[in-house]
This record gives C-alpha cells, sequence and structure tokens, in this order.
C-alpha cells in the first residue's frame, strides 16, 4: 500500500510537472515573441 | 605432464564457456545485424553489440575493476560524465526553430511522457521497486541517454537491459508507431494540412536555449546536468560565433563518447548480469512504454483540436516521443501516404524536440522524488 501511495504521488507530481515546466516554457516563448517585437514574423512581400 | 596439459586447457577461455555465453554472443550478433544489415542504430548498436560479445569472452574479464570496459563504465557511466556529453552534442544538432515557431508543440511533448508513467506502474505491478520501475518507465521517453542517466542513478544493476530496449525500440519506431497512429486517427484527421511555419529570427533562437535552461534547472534542478549541457550545446549552434566549439560537439566529441557509452553498455550486459527473467521484463515494459507514448501524444492532439481553430494533424502527436527525428519521419511518410503534397515533417519537430526536453523533466522528477 506504502509502495502505491508513493507510486501515485510520483506519477502526480512528475507527470503535472512535465506539463507544468513545458506550459510554462510555452508561455515564455509566446512573451518572448512579444517582447522582441515580432521580429520574426514573416517579411513583407513584395 | 598430463597435469600441465589440464592446466593449460584450464587456463583458456574455451573450457569455461557457458550456454549463457553463448546466448549472449547470439543476441550480441542479432545486434549488430540489425546496426549493419538494416541500418538501425548503427552507432550505437555496432559498439553495445560488440561490448557484449567481448564481456561474454570467458576468463576475459574486461569488466573487473581496472579493466579496460570496467573503466569506461565506472568513469563515463557511474560518474554521469558521458549522458550529459551527449546531450552537448545534441543541442549542437538541435533546431529549435519549429517550437519556437509553434510553442503549443511543446505540450505533445508533454502528453507523449503519458507511456512513461504507464510503464512505470507495470512495472511495479511486476514486482520491481520504485527506482527500478523509475529506471524502466523512462525507456518511454525515447532518449538512450536520459534513460542511461537516469538508471545509473536509480537502478545501476538494470542498465544493460533498459540502454538496450531504449535503443531497440528507437530503431523499432517505424514499426511500432504507424498502427498505433492509424488506430487512433481517422482518415480525414490525417490529412489535415497545417499552415507553413513562421520563420524565426536570430534573437529568439539565442534567447530559446537560456530561457528554457533557466527554466527548467529552476523547476527541476535535478534534471540540470543534462538540460544545461543540451541548452549549452544548442547556444554553441544558436551563437553564430564558435563553430568550432559546436562543430566538435557535434562531431569529435560526440563520436568519441558514443564509442565508450556503447561498449561500456555492452560490458554490463554479462550472462550472469543479463540472462534472468528481469531483463525479459524490462524489454516488455519498453513496448508499453513507447505505445502509451505514442497514445498520450495523438490523444493530446486530437483534445487540442476540439477546441483549436487552427487544426493540427494529430499524428504530429506522435512525434513527442523523443526518438529525433525518426518518430519525427514517421509522421512524415504517413502524412505523404495519404496526401503526396502534404509535409507534415517540421510541423513534427516541435512535439519531437519538445519530447526530449519533456523527458528530461521527467527524467529529473524521478531522481528527486525516488532518489
Amino acid at each position: 500500500m506504502t509502495v502505491w501511495s508513493e507510486a501515485i504521488k510520483i506519477f502526480v507530481f512528475g507527470f503535472s510537472s512535465v506539463f507544468f515546466v513545458l506550459g510554462a516554457l510555452s508561455l515564455s516563448l509566446v512573451l518572448t515573441r512579444m517582447l522582441t517585437g515580432k521580429s520574426g514574423a514573416a517579411p513583407k512581400k513584395g | 605432464m598430463t597435469d600441465t596439459l589440464f592446466s593449460f586447457i584450464h587456463s583458456m577461455g574455451f573450457y569455461h564457456l557457458t550456454v549463457g555465453n553463448l546466448i549472449m554472443w547470439l543476441i550480441s550478433f542479432v545486434l549488430m545485424f540489425l546496426a549493419i544489415r538494416k541500418g538501425y542504430e548503427p552507432l550505437l548498436l555496432i559498439p553495445i553489440g560488440f561490448g557484449i560479445f567481448v564481456v561474454n569472452l570467458p576468463l576475459s574479464n574486461l569488466m573487473a575493476d581496472h579493466q579496460i570496459l570496467h573503466i569506461f563504465y565506472h568513469y563515463g557511466l557511474e560518474w554521469e560524465l558521458i549522458p550529459p556529453i551527449i546531450f552537448l552534442g545534441l543541442g549542437a544538432m538541435t533546431d529549435f526553430g519549429p517550437v519556437i515557431a509553434n510553442p503549443k508543440t511543446l505540450l505533445l511533448g508533454a502528453a507523449a511522457q503519458f507511456g512513461v508513467y504507464i510503464a512505470f506502474f507495470f512495472a511495479l505491478g511486476l514486482g520491481f521497486t520504485i527506482p527500478e520501475a523509475c529506471s524502466i518507465g523512462i525507456i518511454g521517453g525515447a532518449d538512450g541517454p536520459t534513460t542511461i542517466f537516469t538508471t545509473v542513478a536509480l537502478a545501476p544493476h538494470l542498465l544493460g537491459a533498459t540502454a538496450v530496449a531504449a535503443y531497440s525500440y528507437m530503431a523499432l519506431v517505424p514499426v511500432i508507431q504507424p498502427p498505433i497512429i492509424r488506430m487512433l486517427t481517422t482518415k480525414k484527421e490525417r490529412l489535415i494540412r497545417m499552415k507553413q511555419l513562421r520563420p524565426v529570427s536570430k534573437r529568439q533562437k539565442i534567447i530559446f536555449p537560456l530561457v528554457t535552461c533557466g527554466l527548467v534547472c529552476l523547476f527541476v534542478p535535478a534534471s540540470a546536468a543534462l538540460m544545461a549541457m543540451f541548452m549549452l550545446g544548442n547556444f554553441f549552434r544558436e551563437s553564430g560565433v564558435v563553430e568550432r566549439l559546436s562543430g566538435a560537439a557535434q562531431n569529435e566529441l560526440m563520436n568519441i563518447v558514443t564509442i565508450f557509452l556503447g561498449i561500456a553498455v555492452g560490458g554490463t550486459m554479462s550472462a550472469e548480469a543479463f540472462l534472468n527473467p528481469k531483463a525479459l521484463m524490462v524489454f516488455a515494459m519498453g513496448l508499453v512504454a513507447f505505445s502509451f507514448s505514442t497514445i498520450g501524444g495523438v490523444l493530446l492532439a486530437k483534445i487540442m483540436n476540439i477546441f483549436a481553430k487552427e487544426k493540427i494533424n494529430p499524428m504530429i502527436g506522435a512525434a513527442g516521443v523523443s526518438a529525433v527525428p525518426m518518430a519525427a519521419r514517421v509522421v512524415q511518410k504517413m502524412g505523404a501516404a495519404e496526401d503526396p503534397r502534404n509535409f507534415l515533417l517540421m510541423h513534427a519537430m516541435g512535439p519531437n524536440v519538445a519530447g526530449v526536453i519533456g523527458t528530461v523533466v521527467a527524467a529529473g522528477m524521478f531522481l528527486t522524488m525516488a532518489h
């Protein structure tokens, strides 16, 4: 029982951390793009 | 005279050959055959296969203290030196442009860690301890160096089995993934075309490794060794001013440590250590991990499509298992089979490289909570 409760703790904290960290990274990318003035936007044609 | 003859015969390896040695030779020949004939992960399977062969030559004692393979193993793996150096090279080879252009693909890389936890629970159910189950689960990240890094820290006795399972299944991604992707997606979904990715500026590419390294290491310090080296390699690449360092990390350094890594991993696979039911179970769990990681990525992509204005092709979720670039190529090939003018490779590279970061975070959490 202790092993399984420990395992569930590892799963909940582990998997949610993966989402949390990559989600935060995703958000930081959006912010970086805003701060850098969308300098990566496609150049205008013509 | 007879005594001398007997002791001479006794001193030869032939006299001490066991059935276990022969089985391990067979396994090593199969790995080398797959590498040479089929081209499956040859850079790793050749040295691993050869390592298995030589460590199972009786009386050679190559893994005994102060012997050559043990030295590679001790300083390279036990000291956790080689996996971070491989990550340095991988970072220098990786273009994060597709992730930066489409940040939501990072979430697909996270979802594709699902198999890591499913295999973790399966392994516990089969009687493995928590540290062993973590080492087995991480195979699902499809990332050899991270698997080795985690196993050495948590369950070093399983190193041979987890490393070979990780690299073998990575090589088998083109066989494992397509049926699962087909089962989970409709033809209409597989035909979805995605908008061309926006170009990414040099400035964004330079900032990315710094932000990622800072964020990940602050949230999960246990992953710092891998993440810092991964992002340093990428920083070399994107800075554009240290081409020599970037080239050395990608080529000379990477090649050298790959040799040491392969032969040291092969060296752990003696018949006594490898031929037991646990190793077979590790292999079975590896397949479970890969399959559920694929399922996790595809399902999240489908869920995202419910809310998203611009639909994504759910097949790219499967590329979240980080076998780079094999998993992305599988998606490209499947997309092209449905519609030859559908180019999914760059879209799939986003979740593919995000999966590497996701696996490092998952490994860091395992190391934090199970050590």
